[in-house]
């Protein structure tokens, strides 16, 4: 993986593989805490359910985390538990109510919504964006990240240092 | 023992899409079975939401129970008991079944079963071949569920494999929709697929040699990248080529599967074994290996509540009947032996 300067203030990795990305994740969670909230976006097949699956194992949960676009919401128990959501099926911000999020989204999880950038208005506004997109070759993909809200913007740095060191 | 096999269920389903009431007696033979889908409904929406989905389960079932004794040519007092589908599916549909078969068990003074969908899917071939032999092993494939269960015996099931990432129902929709197909995409791909060339594109056939389980995150991304590179290639040879990638992955390892366990028959159930090259694929297959294969009519493999009243029949001599104080169950697994 290597950094791409598009951008002075942009936080850009190129993730060249599964691992790679699977990679990006376990660095990722020294900088989660539970609580937060991180929205995947980008297209079908760039890797969102793949980097949960990162995700999780870096947390300690033993579970195999599948695709939730059917189930649309599912808990992974663990030291660190995770709050797994997909939207891709949803069409009215009405039905994401019925979800009841905010229950679902508590202090001691970390809630991950795939296509959250649908909804991106009405989810909580402190959060770390991951947009992914397809790369050059078959299994490159850019992965962008952007903090939102105050308590992302206080871990900007860490996320800068991330980036760089990948 | 007589009278306990002429035992007449009324079935309930309102899991997720479909709303549906059947009646079956000695768990076997068919009354009645009515299925108002909300497809149709949904079809606008992309997709089944829990909200819309338990709204419309409301608005409708009332009139599909009734239709389904009416069917039959039966009133409430001549139902031995009545079940209901108590997971796994959204919370709010599964609550409306729940509710609706506990408010008749009370009324009516009968035994309430709650009842476990994906091991009804396992009972939908019964209905239509109530001798099938056992062990047996089924592919259960649906938008949700991929796996493959060895039934030992009634009630004894081990999973010998499933989905570690997408399901094969959920490939199929995914593609679909991603190729400007609609939703449900399943039906529009079988249908395009008769007249294209499945050998036109190689999709990968991801996990072949690694046990039973499947892996579909990868051949969907590769379709996806297919269509992305090549924009105007003709539609019904695309949808061959993916139906072919996913009917060789689903059969290889069913068949394999029955061989390793000795398997005296291959069954096939859930929505993605409405499929017709599925369908045609295991009944090859299973004569080539000289194996019975049982595939049941479509409308026993998409949800239903035949399938519900079956089982129910079956989980009432072992189990006895549910607590009325039990509720719905979201995150059921199928039950396992050992
Ligand atoms: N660099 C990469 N990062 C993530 N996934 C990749 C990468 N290269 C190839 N893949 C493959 O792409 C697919 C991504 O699928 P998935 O995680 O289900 O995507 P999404 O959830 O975004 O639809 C997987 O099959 C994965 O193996
Ligand atoms: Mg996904």
């Amino acid at each position: 993986m290597n950094v791409n300067p598009a951008g002075a203030g942009s936080l850009v990795v190129v993730s060249h593989s599964v691992a790679d990305t699977h990679r990006l994740a376990s660095q990722l969670c020294d900088v989660l805490r539970p609580g937060d909230l991180v929205l995947l976006c980008g297209d079908l097949g760039t890797g969102k359910t793949a980097f949960t699956k990162g995700l999780a194992a870096s947390l300690g949960i033993d579970d195999q985390v599948t695709s939730p676009t059917f189930v649309l919401v599912q808990t992974y128990d663990g030291p660190v538990p995770i709050v797994h959501v997909d939207v891709y099926r949803l069409e009215h911000a009405g039905e994401l109510e019925a979800l009841a999020l905010e229950e679902l989204l508590d202090e001691t999880a970390i809630g991950v919504i795939e296509w959250g950038d649908r909804f991106a208005a009405h989810l909580p506004p402190d959060r770390l964006e991951i947009m992914f997109s397809p790369g050059a070759g078959i299994d490159d993909r850019t992965v962008v990240l952007v903090p939102q809200g105050p308590s992302w913007h206080a871990r900007r740095r860490l996320l800068a240092e991330l980036v760089e060191g990948f | 023992m007589v009278i306990l096999r002429s035992l007449r269920i009324l079935g309930i389903e309102t899991s997720c899409d479909e709303t549906a009431a059947a009646v079956v007696e000695g768990g076997s033979m068919v009354c009645s079975s009515v299925v108002a889908s909300q497809a149709e409904r949904h079809a606008r929406f992309g997709g089944v939401v829990p909200e819309i989905a338990s709204r419309l389960h409301v608005d409708v079932i009332t009139d599909v129970i009734a239709r389904a004794l009416v069917e039959a040519g039966l009133d409430f007092p001549e139902l031995d008991a009545v079940a209901a589908t108590h997971g796994p599916g959204l919370a709010g549909a599964l609550l409306v079944g729940v509710s609706a078969a506990k408010a008749i068990a009370l009324a009516h003074g009968i035994p309430y079963i709650g009842v476990n969908h994906l091991e009804a899917h396992l009972y939908a071939a019964f209905l239509e071949e109530p001798d099938l032999v056992l062990p047996m092993v089924v592919l259960l494939a649906s938008g949700g569920h991929t796996m493959i269960v060895h039934m030992i015996d009634h009630g004894r099931y081990v999973v010998l494999g499933r989905t570690v990432d997408d399901a094969a129902g959920e490939c199929f929709d995914k593609v679909a929709r991603f190729a400007g197909l609609g939703y449900p995409g399943g039906p529009a791909i079988d249908r395009l697929a008769i007249d294209g060339d499945p050998t036109s594109i190689r999709f990968p056939r991801p996990m072949l040699d690694e046990g039973y389980d499947f892996s579909f995150s990868g051949l969907k991304t590769a379709v996806i990248n297919h269509v992305r590179n090549h924009p105007d290639d003709d539609l019904p040879d695309l949808c061959a080529s993916v139906q072919e990638a996913i009917v060789d992955t689903l059969v290889i390892k069913l068949m394999r599967a029955a061989r390793e366990v000795d398997a005296k028959a291959v069954v096939i159930g859930g929505g993605v074994a409405a499929n017709t090259a599925l369908r045609t694929r295991v009944l090859d297959e299973a004569a080539r290996a000289g194996i019975r294969a049982f595939v049941p009519a479509r409308w026993l493999c998409t949800d239903n509540a035949a399938m519900i009243a079956s089982v129910a029949w079956w989980r009432l001599h072992s189990d006895g009947p549910t607590s009325l104080a039990s509720g719905a169950y979201p995150n059921l697994r199928l039950p396992v032996v050992g």
